[in-house]
């Protein structure tokens, strides 16, 4: 069991008569990238809503830093786990710069009473939230972006402005649902030495991902899921070299 | 002089509940019915406060608020489930709920019968009788102070969040903040500033009935906020607006006063109908209600 990253211990989740994850237990921990891999229906996003707290196991545990996630998305992103979702979902309406402005905890100006009665604290909190912000756009590449809304923004725009919310929120564990999916060969790689980076900086990175040129150039070990379970998992060469892998993604060889 | 002072009154009661509708449809994006059951419980509430209590019109107003925040915590329980439409139902069965309670509650409201006999509100020991050029002072100074609070709270964080609710919920979530406690904060802040307006109307009229606070009322406030336009300031003031001067511009036309609120619903709906069609966001307003 792992204290001071992510653990899974025999993690299940059923949808009606499917069970979508079954038995999985793994670690992911701090300072490395684990990339979570498999074909498409393997259970990886859903594994991800359970790490995240959106759902709930069936059976299992999922323990961060030894204590079990608590039910509630937002629960769980108090705690420092914090997500990018496939679909990126950044508030549209919003400026690049206010969007990870959002992500900022501890900020005062959001509760009712201090945002009426001591504006100027909040102002000077506010002025602190935004040079963060700014930081952390400047950290993806998109210092310049800050002020155009946010469905203005390309589509590899809109991943990075999303990971710079993430990283606004100061959280530990990054959960990252195929960053790489249809954004430029560029962004692409731009995306693999931020996660080294990141990881660097001592963060515990789960990359999902389809992209396996991405995968063998960040991931130091590899979870990789098939039919909801956990077929093989290790160092990256490892089960880059395995049969599993093959078998997950090409079926049985023929004998 | 008292025409025009009637008329700035008018216009700053459907401000004060367009401002405050506003936090809830064009900040949190969570669309309500029952305005007007806000208002009709923060008027009869500052009206008994002020009659049986003898409360003077400040501890009223605040008195009122306080109670219409209940039921606030009311109808945003639903919001904290139902999505769209179907929240829509449920603040249109509240909004019904509460006039019927108005309406039947006889021992307390008179129901009906209306409750007539509210004193010209007090301030300050001094008097302000409804037809005095210091009423529309005191509805002015009430106005503003709502605009103020509803600007600041709009321009803070804590206005952030609850745009970032109205563009993707799970998003926000997913940064740690409830969205359930936030909705529930603006229901707060909204059912209590339209307590305001209930309570100047109370000080107004001298006499309150039901019949003033049912859906027709609710939907003649959203209405106006959506043609006006709603996630700012000046779309609500282009709504209220429109609400407190179109009857005074139909009766310069020549219709009669009795036709006057007809043809305002008609305007109204073509009005609707052609912004929906060619600037969905409102005459003055920055985001487009879904």
């Amino acid at each position: 069991m792992s204290e001071t990253g992510l653990a899974l211990a025999r993690v299940t989740k059923r949808f009606g008569g499917t069970v979508a994850v079954d038995a999985v237990s793994a670690t992911v921990e701090p300072g490395l990238v684990t990339a979570l891999i498999g074909p498409n229906g393997a259970g990886k996003s859903t594994l991800v809503g359970l790490i995240a707290g959106a759902t709930q196991p069936d059976a299992g545990h999922v323990l961060w830093r030894g204590a079990p996630v608590p039910p509630g998305a937002w629960r769980a992103a108090r705690r420092g786990i914090g997500r990018l979702f496939q679909e990126v979902r950044l508030f549209p309406s919003l400026t690049a710069l206010e969007n990870v402005m959002a992500g900022v905890p501890d900020q005062r100006g959001e509760r009712l009473r201090a945002a009426l009665l001591t504006p100027r604290r909040v102002l000077a909190r506010e002025r602190e939230v935004a040079a963060l912000a700014r930081e952390r756009l400047a950290f993806v590449g998109l210092a310049d972006q800050a002020e155009r809304l946010a469905s203005e923004l390309s589509w590899g725009q809109q991943k990075l402005v999303a990971i710079a919310r993430l990283l606004a929120t100061g959280a530990d564990l990054l959960l990252l649902d195929e960053p790489a999916s249809g954004v430029h060969p560029r962004v692409v790689d731009q995306l693999a030495s931020l996660l080294r980076d990141l990881a660097g900086q001592g963060k515990a990175v789960l990359l999902v991902e389809h992209n396996m040129g991405l995968v063998r150039a960040v991931a130091d070990q590899v979870l990789l899921l098939d039919r909801g379970r956990l077929v093989d998992h290790g160092p990256t060469q490892r089960v880059w070299a395995g049969a599993a892998l093959h078998e997950a993604y090409l079926g049985a060889e023929p004998s | 002089m008292e025409y025009a002072g009637g008329l700035v009154v008018n216009f700053e009661l459907y401000l004060i509940l367009a401002l405050s509708l506003n936090l809830l449809v064009g900040y949190a994006g969570v669309v309500s019915l029952c305005h007007a059951a806000f208002y009709g419980v923060g008027a009869y509430a500052a009206a008994l406060l002020m009659l049986r209590v003898g409360w003077s019109f400040g501890p009223a107003v605040l008195g009122a608020a306080a109670l219409t925040t209940l039921l606030g915590v009311l109808v945003a329980l639903p919001s904290l489930r139902l999505r769209g439409d179907y929240f829509i139902i449920a603040t249109v069965a509240l909004q019904a709920i509460v006039y019927r309670a108005l309406y039947n509650l006889e021992s307390v409201t008179r129901g009906p019968l209306g409750l007539p006999g509210i004193p010209p509100p007090r301030v300050a020991g001094v008097s302000v009788p409804p037809e005095s050029l210091r009423f529309v002072g005191l509805a002015t100074l009430c106005a503003l102070g709502v605009t103020l609070v509803l600007a600041r709270l709009g321009a803070s964080p804590f206005g952030r969040v609850l745009r970032a609710i109205r563009d993707d919920e799970a998003a926000l979530e997913s940064l740690g903040r409830s969205a359930a406690a936030f909705k529930l904060r603006a229901f707060l802040v909204g059912s209590a500033c339209a307590a305001v307006a209930g309570a100047l109307l109370a000080a107004r009229l001298g006499t309150l009935e039901p019949g003033a606070f049912t859906i027709a009322e609710s939907t003649l406030v959203l209405t106006a906020l959506i043609v006006g336009g709603v996630g700012n300031v000046a779309g609500p003031v282009v709504g209220a607006a429109i609400v407190a001067l179109l009857p005074e511009v139909l009766r310069w036309l020549g219709g009669g006063a009795a036709a006057a609120g007809e043809v305002r619903q008609i305007v109204f709906g073509l009005a609707l109908v052609y912004l929906l069609r060619r600037r969905p966001q409102g005459v003055a307003g920055v985001y487009r209600v879904e």
